[in-house]
């Protein structure tokens, strides 16, 4: 997938621009609070609708304005022209058309522009709780599998009723004899939901291991496993989570909330076998994040025969320049990607046919 | 200066609240009830009242009805013994365009969802306990969305029923996933009555 050029209308602190960009690199140079990171929000609107630092839209309408647009031209692969529009006014609902016909829920969006972000945020993939993980895999899948991103939003949607359900019953507010069909629904869409990440998981496992001994070529081995809260892979997914719900039935009527489920499970990650989370190194937990990264893109790339775009935002600095140097060898050999950077001329070795682009204030510049 | 007119504006802000009706086509509607003749406006006016007033739920099987009961439910010639469960009356219009089901009908009125407070007791579901014992139902056929709550729903009417000698069907397949009924075309509901699996 290669993103051709992008019109932006009162995002963030975009006033109005609109940019051409290379097929390959694409670097964002300014100082701090200038826009870099605005741009790469604007286009990663186009992967999930919402912008990856806040997840209220009204957010990204510019100060004093009461809407924004933003629209971009592409092409696939398989060399299909498309034109993607996304418009928001405060308040409301989200606007979208492909090629000129409206989408008729946000939903159907995801995945349409397969989508890698790279942020200085992502060392939690390593560090920090399960939660970022659990995001993780299922961000991958959402974009890979239209029937990963269903099981995911129904058992979501499970859990929210079944959470209120029990909230209902430990307030004594009754619901009791429904919680049986209930609890059925959660063990099914649960099971299903586990499934589909361990699946997922082991794929990026695959093109994990392979990545990161090509980074570090005499390094460790990198593991990664799928941890579920209540499955081993034994029994099926269905008895094991149905027996977990036993086990917990009356803390949950006590606390009223789900004390089981994919809802706790997790990702461990180890090098030569030891957690990289309890015993890893700043350096290494960060190089696993962007492993971890760099595998979401191939396993997309492999699912969906169609390369996903790379935002990088401002990772680089805190690299080795070495690892750094090869890190960008991964991404420039095969995808499309947005680099930005608050130093100037932070990359010594730009490839031809890159863009380089200036923002101030909101302003952008192509320099090149 | 406003030289907007009360009554119109007062009218046309009626329309505005039907669903799928904005500001262009709630005004298009008013100047249409302007064109209309004094008696032909009189009678809709009239109507209006009475559908209000006259219309309500049937009390066996809980369609819309213009009497205590429906005109389903009072149609001789449907067969007996047989209920097709609904989430809403509306669905009971699209099932029937199909022409091919010639069972009874039941109204829930909803589905389970403790999300918007809604459990058992909110639905008509002590009705159709009733109705099975007195009419002699011996076959159900669930219709109820393919949703979270559609399924959920079915499977607690599935356990209200067993060990009951009443078959449960659910009437599924065919059906798009995530489309509500209303969607569904008439070919692919007559299909879907041919291949509804017991649950
Ligand atoms: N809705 C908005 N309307 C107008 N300006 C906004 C809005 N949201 C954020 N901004 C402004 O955008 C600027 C931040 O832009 P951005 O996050 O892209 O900075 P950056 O160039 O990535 O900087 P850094 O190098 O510090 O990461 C800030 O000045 C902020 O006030
Ligand atoms: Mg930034
Ligand atoms: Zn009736």
């Amino acid at each position: 997938m290669i993103v051709k050029d992008i019109e932006c209308v009162n995002f963030r602190n975009i006033k109005k621009t609109r940019l051409e960009f290379s097929g390959t690199f694409n670097i964002i140079e300014g100082m701090n609070a200038q826009g870099k990171t605005n741009l790469l929000e604007a286009l990663h609107i186009f992967s999930l609708g919402r912008g990856f630092r806040t997840r209220k839209t009204d957010e990204l309408v510019r100060f004093g304005e009461e809407y924004f647009f933003l629209r971009i031209n592409g092409k696939s692969d398989t060399k299909v022209e498309f034109g993607i529009e996304f418009g928001y006014e405060k308040g409301g609902k989200a606007r979208v058309s492909v090629n000129g016909n409206r989408l008729s829920s946000l939903s159907d969006m995801i995945g349409i522009i397969p989508t890698v972000i790279f942020t200085p945020g992502d060392v939690e993939l390593a560090s920090g709780p399960p939660a970022g993980r659990r995001l993780f895999i299922d961000y991958t899948g959402a974009q890979i599998s239209p029937a990963f991103l269903s099981d995911l939003g129904e058992f979501k949607r499970t859990l929210k009723h079944r959470n209120s359900l029990l909230r209902k019953i430990s307030t004594g507010g009754g619901g009791i004899e429904e919680l049986g069909v209930w609890n059925e629904t959660f063990v099914s869409r649960g099971a299903a939901l586990t499934r589909g990440r361990r699946e997922m998981l082991s794929e990026i496992e695959d093109a994990a291991c392979g990545i990161y001994s090509r980074i570090m070529p005499s390094g460790e081995k990198l593991g990664i496993r799928y941890r579920s809260s209540f499955y081993e892979g034994n029994d099926t997914a269905e008895d094991d989570l149905k027996e977990a719900l036993r086990r917990v039935s009356q803390a949950e009527l006590r606390r009223g909330y789900s004390l089981a489920g994919p809802q706790y499970d997790d990702i461990e990650l180890s090098l030569d076998g030891a957690s990289i989370r309890r015993f890893g190194s700043q350096g290494r937990k960060r190089l696993a994040a962007i492993v971890m990264k760099l595998s979401q893109a191939v396993v997309i790339m492999q699912r969906r025969a169609e390369r996903p775009v790379v935002l990088l935002d401002d990772i680089f600095s805190e690299l080795d320049a070495g690892i750094s140097r090869k890190v960008r060898e991964l991404i420039s050999d095969r995808y499309q990607s947005f680099i930005t950077s608050p130093k100037k001329e932070a990359f010594s070795d730009i490839p031809a046919g890159s863009a380089l682009f200036a923002v101030e204030n909101g302003s952008f510049s192509l320099r090149n | 200066m406003n030289y907007e007119l009360p009554l119109l504006q007062k009218l046309i802000g009626h329309f505005k609240k039907l669903p799928g009706v904005g500001e262009k086509t709630a005004q298009r509607l008013t100047f249409a009830v302007l064109d209309m003749q004094g008696g032909e406006v009189t009678d809709f006016a009239e109507t209006l009242q009475q559908v209000k007033e006259k219309v309500r739920f049937c009390n066996r099987c809980g369609n819309l009805s213009e009497e205590e009961t429906c005109r389903i439910c009072n149609d001789r010639s449907r067969v007996k013994g047989v209920l097709c469960i609904v989430e809403r009356p509306s669905d009971i219009y699209i099932l029937e365009r199909s022409g091919k089901y010639r069972g009874g009908y039941h109204v829930l009125h909803g589905v389970l969802s403790p999300l918007d407070g809604i459990g058992p007791g909110e639905l008509n579901l002590s009705g159709l306990k009733k109705r099975v014992e007195e009419e002699e139902i011996t076959e159900l056929i669930i219709a109820t969305n393919p949703s979270i709550e559609g399924d959920t729903t079915s499977l607690f009417i599935l356990k209200m029923f067993e060990g009951k000698g009443v078959k449960v069907t659910r009437l599924a397949r065919g059906i798009p996933l995530g489309s509500t009924l209303e969607f569904v075309d008439k070919g692919t509901i007559s299909k879907a009555l041919e291949g509804r699996e017991p649950l």
